[in-house]
């Protein structure tokens, strides 16, 4: 396919993007984060009316290699300009670490149709085992990780089970009752810490390095949260790789075809059962990674972060980024995470607001901020 | 039979009722639009705010005499279920006739979206809101014993409004022209479009009853267990949702057995399990996943599965 | 590019640490629930604590300026260790105080021991909360009493009134379950016989299973490990299911007059223990009337002078050595120091030495310290005694 656009628009918009981004996020002031809030909202009217929006996305779209390599380098210096600030590294990184469990959701509600309000649930799974092996029988987390990912995949392939031969409103409410059960199981067992949780989980060794700890050069001291910034950054960049790849494997075109239309997905041979489970599968994967490195990056896990309440905050990011786009889901995780953390404040308007929200999307704009692209097939094959 | 364990059947009987009564409504939405509606909870919780807003309204505003006095409460209980039915059709009117032909996933997304607005909004704006709330005690501090076991005027007031619920659902469905046309609906919706039948109208009708429903259901709670918060709702709409599976999804005879089902599992796996109460949930979950594994279409239903 | 980025970066790094050694500004961190279920709680105790640093700031005995950053840990360890990351981030804050709910302070005591910066809690009563698994935090110190004596002090009471046979109802929540572990010990101490023990989950109304449960071995008391909602639920299908002649007691979570206001008249006779009635301490009143001055807009609830008592502890620390983390941390441990509710010292696991208690009865609809009830006195007889 030929290039039609320049990369300047979509570099110009991208920088523009990410300097709104930093300054948001080195604002403590309550009324200032509201007025850059609307100031953002009024900017992107503003493109939006002028083309420039169009231009910038269609720029982005078509240079995808050159913005990558600029969203990496942007991403990577962005611990760096908050040295003197963990707070923001802190909060950074765990918007990180949801959007490698709403990656895997996405495969989910985005690719394959499928409602789940128990990642969360999973979430919860990767994080326990994780926490479990490493407080009582001391695994380095090198061990404990893949473990904690194996369990929550094990839990989707199991949660599948009940939904094969149903359909999608069974689903959701198969899902729900799984999270449900997950949480009061785990408070109620003695061995998982209870409603006490799990304190004291370690962290993360490489090379007799412990991630997360005080690294102090000369005058300069370098917050732990900075190193296990960049080890979740890596995490994440993986997590989107790996992502991309199902999207455009013979996997993601399955869940398409049937999020698409699930009968004439049979009649063309796909098995549904199996691919419906792949999908729950693959996608407690992701959640479970994010469990564990969740609970090893606070250091203390309990039932309150595995709740229904969590499941439906990442549907939500899923729908408001985008569904079945990898980087609208990012954005649509960042936004959650980010903003009610500026307007804590509001708190107790959070749950209102995310309602509304989701009402206003689905009715308004339900492909989400950056809608997916249609599969494009070149028949002349690579190139 | 021991008094305890009388009493444990009592018990499950009155929270049976709940969860027969929102099942039923689960399962008209479904029959007549193929649509989950997740904010049944909702309208459950939102009946028993109205209800006992205007009764301790009433009760403050001087003393009555027992006959006009319980006319009246009869009044309110009828105004809150009318506006709670008024608050279904507004909600199928926003946010499910939007998406008719849209995917599945958009009305249950957008009905739990519903269920988390309405909750939030009586949290947040209801005087004392966020609080437990008291049912006001309308009915006297009576009863009769049946056999050994004691049975309140208001315990009496539940069974009765049950039984006359169903019979009048019953009725409606078979007897009534409009009943018939939801009935057609749910069998053939574009052949009773075809026929001439107001799909609207019997759509309107549809929400303003399965609302109703989950009103009286909200009522009920508040009379039996006579505190609830605005939080309340959610679980009792999604074991309501659990039920009308259990029954078979589109059956109104399932809707009643798998209410009933779900709340005898819950109340005995609490009382006799050793540390059941504590994730008696679990037991009522696991009927649903059980059933959902080995039968699918429930107790009563079709098999649900379109074969290609 | 990037060069100059990492030279500025270092720059205001700099700037950064040199304007903390100036010391114009020290911060204290506070952290509670202010939004959600237990705002209330949270409020009463910021607003306290912001009352100390008022007159700290008031009286003049700092050369520099003391400012409260108030942080909200909405009840949630990720809210709350979130808010902990942003106060040890902030250089200029000296030392915290905060929580009322034991898994946020849990999530939180390891980042304050990792930055050696102090926190007092001034509200969760988890047991081994400072001292889980026995690991020790040198920088955290408790001026609540944890559940363990609430508990004690209720069933001694109870003991000595005549009440032998119990059943324990408790919420699945970590308060619940611990207040189940030790009000059970603590009434077998006694010798006292637990009929049978059942929990529920929080946010759960249909109380008639586990009530059933009960009615069936007659006990003489009930006693509820929770807070109020389900206290109240409780209660009042007691009176329904034939449990009208069974005591109902708890600890200081129901300790709220939401309690009574919710059970209205079923609540008669309900007895409960709370941490320390300070009515009758010196400085009390001025205590009081200088909250009422403030004119904050929420009452102080019962943690209120807890928080206080925790600012005026920190401050005493920053006047002996001054604004350095590491060293009023330090200080703090071995303070000695005459607070609202007596005199303050702690033990090796940082948990305060003082102990008060109050029972509390509930009568015609509010909760009167039992020393002055109509219980005490004998025209009202206690439930379930024979």
């Amino acid at each position: 396919m030929k290039k039609n656009t320049s990369p300047a628009a979509g570099f110009i918009f991208s920088s523009i993007i990410y300097a709104a981004v930093v300054i948001f996020m080195a604002v403590d002031d309550l009324y200032i984060s509201l007025g850059l809030i609307v100031a953002f909202a009024a900017g992107i009217i503003t493109a939006v009316k002028t083309g420039f929006w169009q231009r910038a996305l269609g720029s982005i779209n078509d240079n995808t290699g050159k913005m990558t390599v600029l969203a990496g380098i942007f991403t990577l210096i962005l611990p760096l300009l908050f040295l003197n600030n963990p707070y923001v590294i802190h909060i950074f990184t765990l918007a990180c670490i949801y959007c490698i469990a709403t990656l895997g959701l996405n495969i989910q509600v985005g690719s394959a149709g499928m409602v789940n309000f128990a990642q969360g649930a999973f979430f919860g799974v990767g994080a326990y085992v994780s926490a479990l092996l490493d407080v009582h029988f001391g695994f380095p987390f090198w061990i404990t990780l893949p473990a904690g990912m194996a369990a929550a995949g094990i839990m989707g392939l199991l949660m599948g089970l009940p939904t094969l031969k149903t359909r999608e409103y069974h689903l959701s409410l198969v899902t729900i009752a799984c999270a449900y059960i997950s949480f009061l199981l785990v408070m109620n067992f003695k061995w998982t810490g209870g409603p006490d949780g799990i304190p004291d989980i370690s962290k993360p060794v490489i090379f007799g390095m412990e991630i997360g700890q005080k690294i102090t050069l000369g005058s300069i001291t370098i917050p732990g949260v900075m190193t296990y910034c960049y080890m979740v950054l890596a995490f994440l960049a993986l997590a989107l790789i790996a992502a991309r790849r199902l999207q455009n494997s013979w996997y993601g075109l399955a869940w398409n075809a049937i999020r698409d239309d699930e009968i004439s997905s049979r009649c063309y041979g796909l098995s549904l059962t199996r691919s419906k489970l792949e999908a729950f599968a693959f996608g407690s994967i992701f959640a479970g990674a994010a469990g564990a490195l969740y609970a090893h990056f606070i250091g203390f896990m309990s039932t309150e972060n595995m709740s229904f309440q969590i499941g439906l905050l990442l549907v939500c990011m899923v729908i408001l980024g985008g569904m079945d786009n990898l980087a609208g889901v990012l954005v649509g995780t960042l936004l959650l995470i980010i903003i009610p953390e500026k307007l804590r404040a509001f708190e107790d308007y959070r749950m209102l607001s995310y309602g509304l929200v989701l009402i206003l999307m689905l009715i308004f704009r339900p492909e989400g901020i950056l809608p997916s692209k249609p599969r494009m097939f070149n028949l002349t094959g690579r190139g | 039979m021991s008094l305890v364990f009388l009493l444990h059947l009592k018990n499950s009987i009155m929270l049976g009722a709940q969860y027969s009564l929102i099942a039923i409504g689960f399962t008209l939405f479904f029959g007549a639009l193929n649509v989950v509606v997740f904010c049944q909870g909702a309208f459950y919780i939102l009946a028993s705010f109205i209800a006992a807003g205007l009764l301790s309204l009433f009760m403050g505003a001087g003393s009555f005499g027992p006959v006009v006095f319980g006319c009246i409460v009869f009044a309110i209980f009828f105004l809150a279920m009318c506006l709670t039915g008024c608050v279904g059709m507004l909600v199928e009117r926003s946010t499910i006739r939007p998406f008719r032909s849209a995917p599945l996933v958009m009305p249950i997304l957008s009905t739990i979206a519903v269920g988390i607005v309405v909750e939030q909004l009586l949290k947040l704006f209801y005087p004392q809101g966020s609080n437990p709330q008291v049912f006001p005690e309308v009915f006297p501090d009576a009863g009769m014993m049946l056999g050994s076991l004691y049975v309140s005027a208001g315990e009496l007031v539940i069974l009765g409004t049950t039984i006359i619920t169903f019979t009048g659902i019953y009725l409606f469905l078979s007897k009534t022209r409009l009943g018939s046309h939801i009935v057609a609906i749910s069998q053939d919706f574009e052949a009773a479009h075809l026929m001439g039948i107001n799909v609207d109208r019997a759509i309107y009708t549809t929400f303003f009853i399965g609302a109703s429903l989950a009103a009286i259901a909200g009522f009920m709670n508040g009379i039996y267990y006579t505190v609830f918060r605005y939080d309340m709702g959610a679980m009792a709409g999604i074991k309501g949702f659990s039920a009308s599976v259990v029954g078979g999804l589109g059956s109104v005879y399932g809707a009643v057995i798998g209410g009933f089902l779900m709340a005898f599992t819950e109340t005995f796996a609490a009382a006799y399990i050793p540390g059941g109460s504590a994730i008696r949930d679990v037991f009522s979950f696991g009927i649903l996943l059980l059933f959902l594994i080995l039968r699918p279409s429930g107790i009563i239903g079709q098999n649900s599965l379109e074969k290609v | 590019m990037k060069k100059k980025l990492s030279l500025l970066v270092m720059a205001g790094f700099l700037t950064a640490s040199s304007a903390a050694m100036a010391a114009d500004v020290v911060k204290i961190g506070f952290m509670g629930p202010m939004t959600g279920a237990n705002a209330a709680q949270g409020m009463g105790a910021k607003n306290a604590f912001d009352l100390a640093i008022k007159l700290a700031n008031k009286s003049g005995e700092y050369p520099y300026t003391l400012e409260t950053v108030a942080l909200d840990d909405a009840s949630d360890p990720a809210t709350g260790a979130n808010a902990a990351t942003k106060l040890v981030s902030d250089k200029e804050v000296v030392a915290a105080t905060g929580h009322w709910n034991s898994p946020v302070a849990r999530a939180t005591i390891p980042i304050f021991h990792e930055n050696n910066t102090a926190l007092i809690v001034w509200g969760a009563i988890g047991v081994d909360l400072t001292d889980k698994y026995g690991k020790m935090y040198p920088e955290i110190t408790r001026v609540c009493p944890k559940l363990d004596a609430e508990n004690i002090y209720l069933a001694d009471f109870l003991n000595e009134k005549g009440y032998k046979t119990f059943s324990v109802i408790h919420d699945n929540s970590a308060y619940g379950v611990d207040c189940q572990t030790y009000m059970d010990s603590s009434l077998k101490n006694f010798g006292a016989e637990v009929l049978s023990t059942d929990a529920i989950n929080v946010g759960e109304k249909d109380m008639m299973p586990v009530l059933t449960k009960a009615v069936a071995t007659h006990p003489q008391a009930v006693y509820y490990g929770g807070v109020v909602t389900e206290a109240a639920l409780l209660k009042l299908q007691m009176n329904k299911i034939g449990l009208k002649n069974s005591l109902f007691c708890g600890i200081s979570g129901i300790a709220d007059e939401k309690f009574n206001e919710v059970a209205g008249k079923s609540a008669e006779g309900t007895v409960i223990v709370k941490p320390g009635d300070s009515s009758k301490v010196a400085g009390w009143d001025a205590f009081v009337a200088a909250y009422d001055a403030e004119n904050y807009s929420e009452p102080m609830g019962a943690y209120g002078k807890y928080s206080y008592d925790a600012a005026n502890i920190i401050l005493a620390a920053l006047k002996q050595v001054g604004p350095d983390r590491a060293k009023v941390a330090e200080a703090i441990r071995n303070i000695k120091y005459q607070g609202l509710l007596g005199e303050y010292t702690f033990d090796e696991t940082g948990q305060t030495t003082l102990l008060d208690m109050t029972i509390m009865v509930s009568q015609d609809g509010q909760w009167v310290n039992w020393e002055d009830s109509l219980y005490k006195s004998g025209e009202r007889k206690l439930i379930g005694l024979k």
